[in-house]
């Protein structure tokens, strides 16, 4: 301890204490005056049924989990990205406002900046054609050498495209991009525009889905002349330039996005919401705060059992279709170990009980899988079924040799990534393994990215795994487990799968085509490495003041179809 | 003074230096990248971009990272073995850790690995927060922790000063990832008074610097106590009460200044404390601050984002040292750095 001498050094010392206290306040006053969110004094009951949510949000309001990496639709890969960009762009199709009781996936998209497309008739060549109309939020036409211009600049073979994959069903894209070459030959790639307001697209096989693949924002246009002016920095707010029913207003790292109407798009007066707040909420308790305490419109993700659990009573809460399936991966890679033995794999998949687990352990806000493929996939039925058939199971287990009379099974481990549901999901499996085949299984969990580290180097037995759909097609989930795929990520591989896949691939006739996924898809769930567990829903919290915020099976929503009743 | 000052400058470069060397040896030991995603992407762009399959330093046992077979291994200039251990080497141009340096010697923290934007406009983004945070939580201590603690120390074994010390105590052992829910829950949640979490104006932070607040309070009100017990019986105060001086003017104007030192003695270390500790509030409150970003940023590999992180919390830390032993000189003559 230190003693102070005069009057005069102390008087310094708390002169020191007393700005450093001043200048918290002065900071305190400058970001007074944002919105008036906080309308404080309002006392209310933590029972917000009784108000309607959103009612203190000065706009429409909704989350996303996480910053987006970037504005750029060519780079970017994740949901919170996809979400925003849907908004700021707009592809030659748009997705429609839903997809309920659709079956057929060529009714989902709709007409964007193309006005209507034509097919020829070996289902290999889309002729597209652009509306006049359509402008950038400068006001400057919507060319179809925009989008040659943004699709070449994905191909380009050093651009850091993450998604450059999705292209590849393009004649000569994975050619172009994988080039060596200087200057490869642009020639080469089926990408044309023999006019402004037409663009003809040659594909390598009649690919069903492409429309909707044209509605993804790797497809969506980038503004060439912005691109080039300011090279990275065009996504800024102050510089970017978008296409879609909204302008990127301002973007505050960690805390907001907000975007306005753009007055330059071209169905601009059928769009009806003006302004959106998108908050930034990585934690889930903090979104359903957010909620409770009605300055949410929306919850925008989907949340999990022990944040929904609550509220399920709730009028506002919905339970959406979603185009995705838990699963369990399981690596055939270790030939020493049992599960490279395709009975072991089918044991463990019928000793599941998946009602049960989904009834009794997830509140039932999932449905139980009873095959790969998500049951809302429009078109298409799986024809194979996993069931629950506990005595099976153990008959399976003994005719490879374990179990009862046999060699006794080794401790398995079954990786997750930590978090409260698998964690549900992993801990009731490992009881209803151990009751019906006696298997001992150690449970393992690591943070996300060791967890994705320790599948992508097969450093595992059993792990949970999720996919959602890229696009209402089976090919979407069946593909990534052909031979050497870089999402297969099991060491699985069959001759005879990878053969149905490519068969599906070049057949134009959709009928035909089916049926050969029907196929490859029960090859996967008997042999497979794969157990289906459940199939994904989606639990959100929506205000039943927004009008037009309808189920989509793939978690795609345009504000420009939505409306706020006062 | 000058030439101490100078001196500590030189020793602060030195410092940060070695804190750099450390911390990205560190986020390079981390298993994982930031380069893996949970869908198969242009992996091996992402590495080449940021020369992740580079070494990080000249001398090393390992091979670098490659986790993608397609992509270019790095080839190391010689290989030798020195018993069981294989070593590697390679030009110290090549490296990550000379890379980094370089890039800090040109005045740039770098481009965060997740996002598109430059570590520096991130941190300047979410910096301002904290400091308020840090600041007005510090405000919060003063305000409940000095009054507190001269109000036990002047009735030193009573029941006020026993309920006071309680209260601290209780204080000092609340967590603050406790006392934050149970504010947002009370008053955000029920009463309706504050938003339960987001920061748009001042009333925001009301909640979030009191729980960051409220544990140094505690601390600083034992530590006013304290001081206040040693100088009420200093023969200074004595003189002052036979000089027959009201019982108010002695406490205000001659008790209080010297029960207030050790206070502010402990400032120093208070400040960092707040700016460094804010990492767990601002989570609660999902406050846009430094602190939420360092914890994504580690949990996404996000080596740049991280080194930039470290960098200004131990820059701050540095900084504030330095300040305190300048400050000791002007309030403690006999201490003399010459």
């Amino acid at each position: 301890m230190i003693g102070l001498r005069n009057t005069h050094t102390r008087a310094r010392a708390g002169l020191a204490v007393l700005l450093l206290v001043g200048l918290g306040g002065l900071l305190g006053c400058d970001k007074k005056g944002g919105e008036k969110t906080a309308d404080e004094g309002s006392a209310k009951s933590a029972a917000a049924s009784q108000s309607s949510a959103g009612s203190k949000a000065p706009n429409f309001t909704f989350v996303v989990a996480a910053d987006p990496e970037t504005f750029d639709t060519a780079k970017m890969t994740g949901a919170p990205e996809g979400r925003i960009a849907m908004q700021l762009f707009e592809g030659l199709l748009v997705p429609g406002p839903t997809t309920e009781g659709l079956d057929d996936p060529a009714k989902l998209m709709r007409p964007g900046v193309a006005k209507s497309y034509d097919i020829s008739d070996d289902g290999k060549t889309y002729t597209f054609h652009l509306r006049d109309d359509a402008k950038w939020s400068n006001g400057e036409p919507v060319t179809s050498a925009d989008f040659v211009y943004s699709w070449k600049r994905i191909l380009t073979p050093d651009f850091p495209a993450d998604y450059d994959s999705m292209l590849f069903v393009i004649k000569g894209a994975e050619n172009y991009k994988k080039s060596k070459d200087d200057a490869p030959d642009w020639e080469t790639v089926g990408i044309r525009a023999p006019d402004a307001h037409t663009l003809v697209v040659e594909l390598i096989n009649p690919t069903p889905y492409f429309p909707e693949l044209i509605a993804f924002y790797t497809f969506f246009p980038v503004p060439e002349k912005t691109v080039e002016e300011f090279g990275n920095d065009w996504t800024r707010p102050e510089n970017i330039v978008t296409n879609g029913a909204y302008e990127l207003a301002s973007y505050v790292d960690q805390k907001e996005i907000k975007l306005k109407k753009s007055p330059n798009y071209w169905d601009a007066k059928n769009v009806s919401i003006e302004e959106a707040t998108v908050r930034i909420i990585p934690d889930l308790n903090a979104v359903t705060n957010a909620y409770r305490a009605d300055e949410l419109h929306w919850t925008g993700t989907t949340l999990p059992v022990s944040q929904i659990a609550e509220f399920i009573t709730h009028p506002d809460y919905r339970r959406d279709p979603l185009l995705g399936v838990y699963y369990f991966r399981v690596n055939v890679s270790n030939e020493d170990s049992p599960l490279a033995n395709a009975d072991v794999r089918r044991a463990l998949s019928l000793a599941t009980d998946r009602n049960s687990l989904v009834e009794d352990v997830l509140s039932g806000l999932y449905e139980a899988a009873d095959s790969y493929v998500p049951k809302n996939m429009p078109g298409y039925e799986s024809t194979t079924k996993v069931a629950y058939d506990a005595r099976k199971a153990a008959e399976l287990l003994k005719k490879a040799g374990y179990g009862e009379g046999g060699k006794p099974l080794p401790k398995l481990t079954f990786l997750y990534n930590s978090d409260e549901n698998h964690k549900l999901v992993a801990e009731s499996i490992q009881k209803q393994w151990k009751s019906n085949l006696g298997v001992d299984i150690e449970l393992v969990n690591k943070e996300w990215k060791i967890y994705l580290d320790d599948i992508d180097n097969l450093n595992y037995d059993i792990a949970r795994a999720g996919w959602i759909g890229d696009y209402n097609d089976p090919m979407t989930f069946l593909g990534m487990f052909k031979t050497g795929d870089g999402n297969n990520d099991t060491g699985w591989s069959s001759a005879e799968y990878d053969a149905l896949l490519e068969a599906a691939n070049t057949e134009a006739d959709q009928a035909k085509r089916v049926k050969i996924l029907q196929e490859a898809e029960t090859i996967l769930v008997q042999d497979g490495p794969i157990i289906p567990i459940y199939f994904y829903t989606n639990n959100v919290l929506v205000s039943r003041d927004i009008k037009g915020l309808e189920p989509h099976n793939r978690d795609i929503h345009l504000l420009k179809y939505m409306s706020l009743s006062e | 003074m000058s030439r101490f000052i100078i001196k500590r400058l030189f020793g602060s470069v030195f410092v940060l230096l070695t804190i750099v060397t450390l911390a990205l040896w560190i986020t390079r030991m981390a298993p994982s990248n930031p380069c893996l995603k949970e869908r198969a992407t242009n992996t091996c762009g992402c590495i080449a971009v940021h020369k992740l399959d580079r070494p990080v330093f000249p001398v090393y046992l390992s091979v670098p990272l490659e986790p993608v077979a397609a992509c270019d291994a790095w080839e190391p200039v010689s290989e030798f073995s020195v018993g069981p251990v294989h070593i590697l080497t390679a030009g110290w141009g090549d490296t990550q850790y000379f890379h980094y340096v370089d890039q800090l010697l040109h005045g740039s923290l770098g481009d965060s690995m997740k996002t598109d934007r430059s570590v520096l406009e991130t941190l300047s983004s979410a910096l301002p927060y904290t400091l308020q945070l840090g600041l007005q939580a510090l405000f919060v201590a003063l305000l409940i922790g000095v009054p507190a603690g001269l109000y036990a120390g002047l009735r030193q074994n009573t029941m006020a000063d026993y309920s006071t010390m309680t209260l601290a105590m209780v204080g000092v052992s609340i967590p603050n990832f406790v006392l934050g829910p149970l504010l947002i829950m009370f008053f955000a949640l029920d009463l309706g008074w504050f938003r339960p979490n987001g920061w748009d104006s001042w009333m925001d932070s009301v909640l979030p610097s009191i729980t960051l607040g409220l544990y140094y309070a505690a601390y600083i009100a034992r530590l006013t106590r304290g001081g206040m017990l040693e100088v009420i019986r200093k023969d200074f105060i004595r003189t002052a009460r036979a000089k027959g001086l009201t019982e108010h003017a002695v406490v205000i104007t001659h008790a209080m200044r010297g029960a207030i030192l050790p206070v502010v003695s402990y400032m120093g270390p208070a400040v960092a404390a707040l700016l460094a500790g804010s990492v767990v509030v601002e989570e609660i409150f999902n406050l846009p601050g430094v602190g939420k970003l360092f914890v994504r940023a580690a949990l996404n590999r996000d080596y740049n984002m991280v080194l930039g992180t470290v960098i200004l919390y131990s820059t701050v830390l540095v900084f504030l040292n330095l300040l305190v032993d300048i400050l000791y000189t002007v309030i403690d003559p006999r201490v003399n750095y010459d």
